[in-house]
């Protein structure tokens, strides 16, 4: 355990070290982070934050950093710190469950995985950062097997909820999340569905976004799934990350249709995998391995697809969807020590 | 864990360490991220025209000017529908640059290709354009401006 820890906080300083280059970006706020904390009268003052408004953490934080310092080095270092927080976070969740080793490696999969680079450089993207702090306080709720839900848990989840939905309006699937894991009390859902519909209604009252875009509805759609594709792809081959600007709107034909039918097939792919694990022979385990990735990125991710039809999904909107895929990670890990351990015992 | 593996772990976290730190260093200026991103993404004209509006917004309006005919260029080879959205832009941006630089005729000519196919793109710019015009050919006392719904300072600097 004490192992795990230091090797798990000498991650965190290598990840410190990585990122300096950001911290150097001089006063310059970059491409959209000029509309989104410089330009914005809620973050410099103008304008109440008003605590039903979805995102209202995200912007209280841009406040702070802004009555702080201002310095743009200063807004990195607290997009640094939140991403350590998620990470450590995840890492004291994974030691409830597992190893000291599984736990360790989940971390800091979510530590270093190069799709969460956009998250942490672009303050944008901060919104998913406190989204994802979201989501980990309200996975610390869920009890063990051994536990019991208790009031307080239960309320923890509604207020976890809330800083996710505080963080960015995709918050409201935090409850989704944490059922793939346990079903929260019903006493709850009342709440939460009055929670998620008072964010949507104030997102849709700020944003008309569905249905104004440049593409009709299956085109958008399918252009959506492309982007699904890439991000997929770019969490197991991190090679051509790019910057937040529709890289999925794809320069030709050909490229669109050849990506969509990547899609497709990683889609078919995923729904005849879960089939093929549902069979009695197979392990259980492997099983729900695959049940919960394939539905926490579903849930993650999916109703991106339906938010916008301009803007496709992209590399920072992955963050909580690496949450999940580093607790898999984490499980693989275990798993793969317990196999080891077997095999000795059987050797020995 | 065996150790092999631990070793292989460890040198797939130090390869992501690497990674993160090419994408730092990316993510330093607006010209290396989009120069980066210019390099990277499939359509080049999206990422262009990005370019050119990070220009825009910085005030440097003859280098946003140039990112943003290239982004026409560009778009020359992409589907209809993209490529009429992103003509749409550059058009619309182009024309609010030349009205900056009080380049009348310019503005006229770059706002009247405007399609104004999208809520996004108002004509406000082609009317601001024309009211200029007019403020140049007949005076302030011809334009209502209340009309036109631009504060009359803006207009007349």
């Amino acid at each position: 355990m004490k192992g795990a820890i230091l090797a798990f906080l000498a991650a965190c300083v290598l990840a410190l070290v990585a990122y300096k280059p950001v911290l150097q970006t001089g006063t310059m706020f970059l491409y959209e982070d000029a509309v989104t904390i410089q330009n914005n009268p809620m973050v410099r003052g103008m304008q109440p934050i008003s605590l039903s408004t979805p995102r209202w953490l995200t912007y209280t934080t841009y406040r702070i950093d802004a009555w702080r310092s201002g310095h743009v080095e200063d807004f990195h270092l607290t997009s640094m710190a939140l991403h350590l927080t998620v990470c450590a976070l995840l890492f004291g969740w994974l030691l409830r469950w597992h190893s000291p080793f599984a736990a360790f490696v989940g971390a800091t999969v979510m530590l270093f995985n190069p799709i969460n680079s956009e998250s942490l450089s672009y303050l944008t993207a901060r919104s998913e950062l406190i989204l994802g702090i979201g989501v980990m306080l309200a996975l610390w709720c869920v009890p063990r097997p051994d536990q019991r839900w208790t009031f307080w848990r239960g309320a923890g989840v509604i207020l976890a909820t809330y800083i996710a939905i505080g963080g960015k309006e995709m918050g409201i699937v935090t409850p989704l999340l944490v059922m793939l894991l346990a079903p929260v009390p019903r006493w709850t859902w009342p709440i939460l569905g009055l929670m998620g519909s008072v964010a949507l209604w104030r997102l849709f009252d700020q944003h008309t976004a569905i249905g104004t875009g440049v593409y009709p509805a299956g085109q958008s759609f399918l252009l959506q799934c492309a982007a699904l594709a890439h991000g997929l792809r770019l969490i197991v081959w991190p090679i051509g990350l790019t910057v937040d600007a529709d890289v999925a709107a794809t320069a030709l034909t050909w490229q669109l249709l050849a990506v969509s039918l990547i899609a497709a097939v990683i889609l078919i792919a995923l729904v005849a995998a879960i089939a093929v694990m549902d069979a009695p022979l197979l392990n259980a385990n492997w099983r729900n391995d695959w049940t919960i990735l394939v539905a926490w990125i579903c849930i993650s991710v999916g109703p991106r697809l339906f938010a916008h039809s301009w803007e496709w999904i992209n590399e920072h909107q992955f963050y909580v969807a690496m949450i999940g895929i580093s607790i898999i990670a984490a499980r693989v890990a275990q798993r793969m020590e317990w196999n080891e351990m077997d095999s000795r015992a059987y050797a020995s | 864990m065996s150790l092999r593996r631990s070793i292989v772990f460890c040198g797939l976290l130090v390869v992501w360490a690497f990674l993160d730190h090419q994408q730092a260093l990316v993510w330093r200026t607006n010209r290396t991220l989009f120069e980066h991103a210019t390099e990277m993404a499939p359509n080049k004209a999206r990422v262009t025209l990005n370019y050119g509006r990070v220009f825009d917004m910085e005030g440097q309006n003859a280098e946003a000017d140039w990112w943003y005919q290239l982004a026409w260029n560009q778009a020359r080879t992409i589907p209809k529908a993209e490529r009429e959205a992103i003509e749409e832009i550059v058009l619309s941006n182009r024309g609010h640059l030349a009205l900056e630089r009080r380049d009348i005729p310019s503005a006229l000519i770059l706002l009247a290709r405007v399609r104004f196919t999208s809520p996004e793109f108002m004509p406000g710019r082609f009317n601001y354009a024309i009211a200029l015009t007019l403020d140049h050919q007949c005076g302030p006392a011809a334009i209502e401006w209340e009309s036109l719904k631009i504060p009359p300072m803006e207009c007349n600097p």
